[in-house]
């Protein structure tokens, strides 16, 4: 009896077809795969990127102390002990010597005390403990508040002086309100900044607000600024939430949430 | 309920795509267009070749103009997807080169009583070879999306499981035609039909889905 061709043409067919289909499923699988290890790679580089960053913080952030208690210890004693001579020589001047030496010479060491004092603490803020790092954000806000040109609020919760804040995280808080506070002035042209702290378990909520000219519509277009990068670095690295909430209200607003513990 | 099925229903099934794209045309663009294109000619040659064989009248030479123009269309849509300007050539070439073998296919080999099997299976095979090709250089690419989302791949997966799986049939077309009369009454005669049938409704299902995917290749 010859061969059904008819029945031949419909096995083929569905030889065929189940042979496609599978390529397909392959094709699928491995094209996911793939897909899958390449998002591993770009995650991974991120991360690195990120690692990176942070290293560059945290070292830029101790070099930064180093050179401040340098200042402060070596060039300020140095200056202090300059002084003393100056005074001790004075008391033993002959009618020659010109008396307004001594107090011109007192004056600018005097001058150059307060700058390397300034510059001292500018470089490492003296943070430790709640009390260090609220007194930190006031002089921080005093020194904003006499240029004059802008105002800053503080708004504190009265508890917070009882709560321990560790000193790298004190750090870092104190960088990104620095970061924001110089973003306003250089960008926002703002009149007012107004900073509020909240303390609810073990978290410190923060709120920083401002009345200039707000966030860009783009929110990867600010994204993108060093400045910005640096405030993500340093809050990622206390492991601290934040975000930017009322996008299309006036004037630029961060929250950020810091775990304490 | 064959003859249903074969005579309305499979034809109909090109509307479906043809639906999708108006509702996503604003997504499906460049290459998807073509393929637009591809099956609004389809539709049309269906809707006449349903009429002619209403009104008794024959309609297999329906197929010989349907063979050229479905294969220029589709090698139209696959020179938007290759990127390779040596393959770009050798699709161009097959777009002159396969009309003109059909035309001679009609005069001197097959005309418009029998089935067009030697360019109808020559069609399939450029479309199995085209498909495989850009299946092949899209792997290679970096991939940027899931497989699932990209509305390529479910164009060509539709191509691919339709003119792979239909060569068989395309083969022996006119040993099934010459044995209309007498193998009528085989099931396994229908059966051959109503495969095929399921392979075009597959075929026209998949590049809907393409369709609704083509929101993600923006």
């Amino acid at each position: 009896m010859p061969d059904n061709l008819y029945y031949l043409i419909v096995v083929g067919m569905l030889g065929v077809f189940l042979l496609i289909a599978l390529m397909i499923m392959l094709q699928v699988r491995n094209q996911n795969k793939l897909l899958y290890q390449q998002q591993k790679m770009t995650e991974a580089e991120i991360a690195h990127q990120k690692d990176l960053l942070q290293s560059v913080i945290t070292s830029q952030e101790s070099e930064r102390q180093r050179i401040g208690a340098d200042l402060h210890d070596e060039v300020g004693s140095v200056l202090s002990s300059l002084r003393l001579l100056i005074e001790k020589h004075a008391q033993t001047r002959t009618e020659n010597d010109d008396p307004s030496f001594t107090s011109q010479s007192k004056s600018l060491i005097d001058r150059v005390i307060t700058n390397v004092r300034q510059i001292s603490h500018n470089l490492s803020p003296r943070i430790s403990g709640s009390y260090g790092f609220f007194d930190a954000i006031h002089e921080l806000a005093d020194t904003v508040n006499q240029s004059g040109s802008i105002r800053l609020k503080l708004d504190f919760d009265e508890n917070i002086a009882e709560l321990p804040i560790q000193e790298n995280t004190a750090m870092a808080v104190y960088r990104v309100l620095a970061e924001l506070i110089n973003n306003t002035i250089k960008h926002a042209r703002a009149e007012n900044i107004n900073i509020s702290v909240s303390v609810m378990n073990d978290k410190m909520d923060m709120t920083y607000t401002d009345d200039g000219i707000g966030f860009p519509a783009d929110r990867h277009q600010a994204g993108r600024g060093m400045g910005m990068q640096n405030i993500e670095s340093r809050l990622n690295m206390i492991k601290a939430d934040w975000q930017f909430p009322q996008k299309n209200a006036k004037g630029f607003a961060m929250k950020i949430a810091v775990p304490l513990k | 309920m064959i003859n249903l099925f074969l005579t309305y229903i499979v034809p109909g099934s090109v509307f479906f795509p043809i639906l999708v794209f108006l509702l996503h045309r604003k997504t499906a663009t460049g290459a998807l267009v073509l393929l637009f294109g591809y099956l609004v000619m389809s539709a049309i040659v269906n809707i006449t070749a349903v009429v002619l064989a209403t009104l008794h009248h024959r309609n297999l030479w329906l197929l010989h103009v349907y063979t050229v123009l479905e294969t220029v269309i589709l090698l139209l849509f696959f020179i938007r997807l290759i990127p390779a300007r040596r393959a770009k050539t050798v699709v161009w070439s097959l777009m002159i080169l396969f009309p003109v073998a059909c035309i001679v296919n009609w005069l001197f080999l097959q005309n418009s009583s029998n089935f067009n099997t030697y360019t109808r299976s020559i069609e399939a095979i450029i479309i199995i070879g085209v498909s495989a090709y850009c299946w092949v250089s899209s792997s290679a690419e970096t991939v940027r999306m899931r497989w699932t989302d990209n509305p390529v791949n479910w164009v060509i997966s539709g191509l691919l499981l339709y003119f792979a799986s239909a060569l068989f049939l395309f083969l022996f077309s006119n040993y099934l035609l010459a044995n209309t009369q007498t193998k009528a009454d085989d099931p396994i005669w229908d059966i051959v039909w109503v495969t095929h049938g399921f392979l075009l409704v597959i075929m026209y299902i998949l590049f809907g889905i393409g369709f609704i995917k083509s929101k993600n290749a923006r």
